[in-house]
């Protein structure tokens, strides 16, 4: 690892604290340090008022969902593109996408008149263990349909997976076609994501598989390093890579199937967040897997701030502005990296 | 038997108090309200509250001094700590709605009052609201008599025009939003339930709710009128975009030129002025 990017990390990782605290003294609720301070002590003494409330079940569980949704999908990006050798490359190609989104939109759909008679949040715990479900299905088949005699073909499973996505979004449009003028706005917001509901059960779901996740990807850090030369170079190399390619698709679809389940469809972080380290940091997976995380992390946390605050008292989904601040600052980035390639 | 008496009267006077405890809560300054629906503001402001209004949903366009109370954004998609922010004493939400979002038991924990407010397609539903809005606002009786009275007299102008009439003209309810986006009416909507009630009958009785408009069935359902949205039919441009679309050429209503075009709000929410609406449609419908 160069020593850039061993610095970054700790660098990183402030950046993030300094987000998580910055984004609760931010929002559409002004709140002062004194108040923030009472809200602490109130919480540690279990008293509870509007802004202890506020602080402690509104606007840090959503904060903390953010960090670990764009942490979880960064880093799941990142170990598939090094899976794929394909820059291109996102959980989305795989199927877990367009499966959660097949699943949670059926669900809407489907037992939209006989769940509207219960609360809320049972019927977006249906809506999301539908997704999760959906993620992990499509995603197995993907992966049963490239695999023959214990070996995956990674070029078979990027078309499978493109098939497999064509023909669920096409279910996903009957659906749509079938559903309600309430449905389809369901249906779209859930498409654009949203942290808004978060709470701790949510968190308590989230964080063990994203964090557990998380540190197993790692340890596969140097084996996608070789893969990086070729499979066969990286058998050679001593890699079970079987074995690796089974592991990751398998923590990248319950991380990236988690987080659609908890938030909708979040694009763009888990393509943009690895390939701009990459810009700067160069390929070593020992550091892109977790500068991905916290830089995932942070961008979210940032992103939801600014989902939350621009437009109060109402909100904006976090899926656009994803891709409304992502993507302009990319391609800045890649303009300044293309002139610098050719003053050399 | 005194005891009895004693006990009887000492009962009357809790009940009393009981009754009088929400009231005695009503007395104080004046509430901040927040309402979440079109027609719910529109009923808040014609008994006086419009004043004490401090946020709405998207739908809450009338009256004009709307424009001026900040929008919440659409119910599905509310910021819990916005509406914190703007300290609500009552959030008043269209019961139907009430399970739209989780949002709700976040307020709810945080403290701030819900008030699911049920409501109908029927005459009597701004005075049905205003009467459920009176458990938490201290609404005079003489409002909410005003507004019976002057929905009952345009209630009783709409029977007597149509008591002068048998025709029963099919009405084609067109829902659009832009040239490449039209739905039709089937039954169980807002829409069928004004055309019912002003003399017309639907044109579509074959599906529930709304469907995409094909070309095919809008010839099959041969309207007398089409009746739209004021802005639906501005989303086409007019008269003129309207007859870009297949099939529309061929209906007698297009022929016979009967195309009406009316606000949204007003013909769908069954407000405080639903009797006018009802009017104004049922004379066009009998022309």
């Amino acid at each position: 690892m160069s020593i850039k990017s061993l610095l970054s990390l700790p660098i990183l990782l402030f950046l993030l604290i300094i987000s998580i605290v910055g984004a609760i003294f931010l929002g559409a609720y002004q709140t002062s340090f004194a108040e923030i301070g009472q809200a602490m002590m109130n919480f540690l003494n279990g008293k509870n008022n509007a802004i202890t409330y506020l602080i402690f079940h509104i606007r840090l569980p959503r904060i903390l969902l953010a960090g670990l949704v764009g942490g979880g999908l960064a880093i799941a990006g990142a170990a598939i593109q090094g899976l794929f050798r394909n820059p291109l490359a996102e959980p989305s190609l795989i199927g877990i996408t367009s499966g959660a989104m097949l699943f949670a939109v059926s669900s809407i759909v489907l037992m939209g008149s006989f769940l509207a008679t219960f609360s809320a949040i049972f019927q977006q715990a249906t809506v999301s263990i539908f997704a999760f479900i959906g993620g992990l299905s499509t995603t197995y088949l993907v992966y049963f349909l490239s695999s023959k005699h214990g070996r995956t073909n990674v070029m078979t499973m990027l078309l499978a997976g493109i098939a497999i996505t064509a023909f669920a979004a096409a279910i996903t449009g009957i659906f749509i076609f079938l559903s309600d003028d309430q449905q389809l706005r369901d249906i779209t917001f859930w498409s654009l994501g949203s942290v808004s509901s978060a709470s701790w059960i949510q968190l308590g779901i989230t964080a063990p598989i994203v964090l557990i996740g998380t540190f197993l990807l790692n340890t596969h850090a140097k084996s996608l390093n070789a893969i990086l030369l070729g499979e066969k170079e990286a058998t050679y190399l001593g890699i079970k890579v079987e074995k690796v390619k089974s592991q990751i698709i398998l923590i990248t679809a319950l991380i990236v199937g988690v987080s659609i389940a908890m938030t909708g469809i979040i694009g763009f972080v888990g393509l943009i967040i690895p390939h701009f380290l990459r810009l700067i940091f160069g390929t070593d997976y020992r550091f892109l897997l977790k500068g991905s995380a916290l830089l995932g992390a942070i961008f979210l946390i940032i992103a939801d701030t600014l989902a939350r605050t621009i437009i109060a008292p109402a909100e904006l989904p976090i899926g656009i502005l994803t891709a409304l601040v992502g993507a302009p600052f990319f391609l800045w980035l890649l303009l300044q990296m293309q002139r610098k390639n050719s003053e050399l | 038997m005194k005891k009895i008496k004693s006990l009887l009267f000492l009962t009357i006077i809790l009940f009393a108090a009981c009754q009088n405890e929400p009231i005695a809560d009503n007395s104080a300054e004046a509430k901040r309200i927040i309402s979440l629906s079109g027609f719910l503001t529109e009923v808040l402001f014609d008994l006086g509250y419009g004043e004490q209004i401090v946020g709405t949903d998207i739908t809450s366009a009338y009256p004009s001094e709307t424009d001026s109370i900040p929008k919440l954004g659409h119910i599905s998609q509310l910021n819990a700590e916005a509406i914190l922010a703007l300290k609500p004493d009552y959030i008043f939400v269209e019961k139907s709605q009430v399970n739209q979002t989780e949002v709700f038991a976040q307020l709810k924990n945080a403290g701030i009052k819900i008030i699911p407010i049920t409501t109908s397609r029927h005459f009597n539903n701004a005075v049905n609201a205003a009467n459920q809005l009176k458990n938490n606002l201290d609404i005079e009786e003489e409002q909410i008599e005003a507004m019976a009275k002057k929905i009952e007299t345009d209630s009783l102008k709409l029977i007597e025009i149509l008591s002068n009439t048998t025709k029963k003209p099919k009405v084609l309810f067109i829902y659009a939003r832009g040239a490449g986006n039209l739905s039709v009416s089937g039954t169980g909507t807002a829409a069928e339930a004004i055309i019912q009630k002003t003399g017309g009958q639907n044109a579509i009785t074959s599906f529930e709710n709304f469907k995409p408009l094909t070309p095919e069935a809008l010839i099959e359902s041969g309207p007398d009128v089409i009746l739209m949205f004021s802005s639906g039919l501005a989303s086409l441009d007019g008269k003129a975009g309207l007859v870009q679309i297949k099939g529309i050429p061929q209906t007698p209503a297009y022929k016979n030129n009967r195309i009406i075009a009316m606000d949204g709000h007003e013909l769908t929410s069954f407000g405080p002025r639903v009797g006018e609406t009802a009017i104004m449609l049922a004379k066009k419908l009998q022309e």
